[in-house]
């Protein structure tokens, strides 16, 4: 079974709390005395592994908004792809050897480095010391499929699909981003349509609060990433 | 054992599940059991469907003509290309039906050839298409449709009250889990195929508690008609077909007993049964077929024009064309 939180992370708020400190009075008594300070407390939030029901609904939305940019005037992806094609734009089938190739290797590479670290007759020096050459090839890889892929994805920027993208990467911090009080959590923005949730983020950035600016921040961030394929060590190590 | 012994073995344990209403098939070391599905189970499914299709369609999700006239509209796509899908569609149906009539290899050849390259171009227009169109409501529904009847397929126990997994579990199972029930399905339509049913229905061990029933379902399976399985009405319906034909034969016309006791020779004894035995004088000639095809087609009584007409000395009236296909 998924676990129910892809991701957890703290945001420390400056709150004012109750502070008691034993302290003596002028006759030498132990008495207790307490007072408001403010301190640095962190928040739980969560980010929430998606449900086959909320990948559902994200493409259902993510399709809808295919056809609303359609609808718009912005030109679909497979047009362009097309198009590009027949002018040689996209990348030559060398290019596309050597990105599959390196797809393979670096997925080659994922699996053995899981392979090590599942290897219980190892101790975690000698896991270490196995896994760090691995993990350097494997960076070397992913920046190379990154760029590969990033030159790639900058000629599509103006369609309809990317459009679409981009507000669906919105609608998942709207979804998936939760905040815990007392032990329970609940969707940061609320329940309700994607246009609600979205009145509930502008409030927070037109508030100028300081705190949950910079959870959105933070907790966008992270979805992004985890969206776009990272995995929680990388996140970790980025984060760290 | 011999492999007639193991075949019959086996198809004795399928016919034990469709008996039971269940199968049992091992899930990550454990046993689960998959629901026989009625007409009523899939009855419940279909009203799934169309809740599944107001959700989406309220929240927006275009159908395939939706879609279709937008992306026309916008020339993404065109009639012409939904003209061709047709034509080349209709094109296969005609060679399909086309080579159910042949006999000749070298037209049956060519024919498939034509069929393959003609299903080749249909198979890249499709895929053009879908990359255009997205998803569309069919597909969401479908998908839907298909999650829903392996969740409603797998169960815990043998009484099948308890479904292996909670909405919500079923709900957070990762996609390799699924895939894994999917293959476990898969496998579990390959046993129940129509090919294994009729050789459970062709054993002799069927054949005879069959003829005890009296050709009425109750007695056979002691339950309502409406309450069977899918996999019973088939068997039901086959046994009884199978049957119909048994009692169409007169005694000295009953299979030997080395095919009674092999149910692939029993399923080829029935199947020239249901076409029928060949009048003497169902003479017939092939242009383009090799001689040896003919020998085949002929079961090995072709005869040559040539040879023929030099017992006739080369000299053939019509009366002798008439006597030469058996007439």
């Amino acid at each position: 079974m998924k676990e129910k939180w892809l991701y957890n992370f703290d945001v420390e708020k400056t709150q004012k709390v109750k502070e008691t400190v034993a302290e003596k009075d002028a006759d030498g008594n132990d008495i207790e005395v307490s007072r408001e300070v403010e301190k640095k407390i962190p928040n739980k939030f969560h980010i929430l592994n998606p449900t086959r029901k909320i990948q559902d609904d994200a493409s259902i939305f993510y399709s809808v908004k295919v056809s609303e940019g359609i609808k718009l005037g912005l030109v679909t992806k497979s047009y362009l792809m097309r198009k590009f094609q027949q002018e040689g734009v996209l990348p030559n089938a060398e290019d596309k050897k050597i990105h599959a190739e390196n797809y393979s290797k670096a997925i080659k590479l994922e699996v053995d480095m899981e392979t090590i670290k599942q290897n219980v007759s190892l101790s975690d020096a000698e896991k270490d010391l196995q896994i760090s050459p691995l993990k350097s090839e494997y960076q070397e890889l992913r920046t190379k499929i990154f760029d590969y892929e990033n030159l790639n994805s900058s000629l599509f920027d103006n369609t309809a699909e990317k459009r679409a993208s981009d507000l669906l990467n919105l609608w998942f911090v709207l979804h998936l981003l939760y905040a815990e009080k007392d032990g329970s959590q609940s969707c940061l923005f609320g329940d309700g349509s994607f246009d609600q949730k979205l009145d509930r983020l502008n409030a927070i950035e037109d508030s100028g609060d300081e705190f949950l600016t910079s959870v959105l921040e933070k907790g966008a961030f992270l979805i992004g990433r985890l969206n776009s394929g990272s995995s929680k060590e990388d996140l970790m190590a980025e984060i760290a | 054992m011999s492999d007639v012994a193991n075949k019959i073995n086996y198809l004795k344990k399928l016919y034990r599940e469709i008996v039971l209403g269940f199968s049992v098939f091992d899930y990550s070391g454990e046993p689960i059991f998959i629901k026989h599905f009625s007409e009523l189970d899939n009855g419940d499914l279909e009203s799934e469907r169309s809740n599944c299709f107001n959700i989406a369609k309220e929240r927006g999700l275009q159908d395939r003509e939706e879609k279709m006239v937008l992306l026309i509209k916008e020339g993404y796509w065109s009639r012409e290309k939904e003209d061709e899908i047709s034509r080349i569609k209709k094109e296969v149906s005609d060679y399909e039906m086309l080579l159910k009539n042949l006999v000749i290899k070298r037209q049956i050849i060519s024919t498939k050839d034509k069929i393959r390259n003609l299903n080749r171009k249909l198979e890249e227009i499709h895929q053009e298409k879908a990359e255009v169109f997205g998803l569309c409501l069919e597909d969401f529904v479908e998908k839907k449709m298909n999650e829903l009847t392996i969740f409603n397929s797998f169960y815990k126990n043998k009484t099948l009250n308890e479904k292996l997994f909670s909405e919500d579990e079923f709900d957070r199972l990762p996609e390799a889990e699924i895939s894994k029930l999917v293959g476990i399905l898969n496998n579990f339509y390959i046993n129940f195929s129509h090919s294994e049913i009729k050789k459970i229905c062709a054993c002799h061990f069927f054949i005879s508690i069959f003829g005890l029933c009296e050709g009425d379902a109750f007695n056979f399976f002691g339950k309502r008609i409406c309450d069977l399985s899918i996999l019973q009405i088939n068997l039901f319906s086959q046994g009884r077909y199978f049957k119909s034909l048994m009692q169409s034969r007169n005694e000295q016309a009953m299979p030997p007993s080395d095919v009674m006791d092999d149910p692939d020779k029993m399923i080829e004894w029935y199947d020239q049964m249901s076409h029928g035995p060949k009048a003497e004088s169902d003479g017939v000639s092939y242009f383009g077929a090799s001689k040896s095809e003919l020998q085949e087609m002929a079961g090995g009584k072709a005869i040559d024009v040539q040879e023929f007409a030099k017992k006739k000395n080369n000299s053939m009236s019509t009366k002798d064309f008439i006597e030469m296909h058996g007439i």
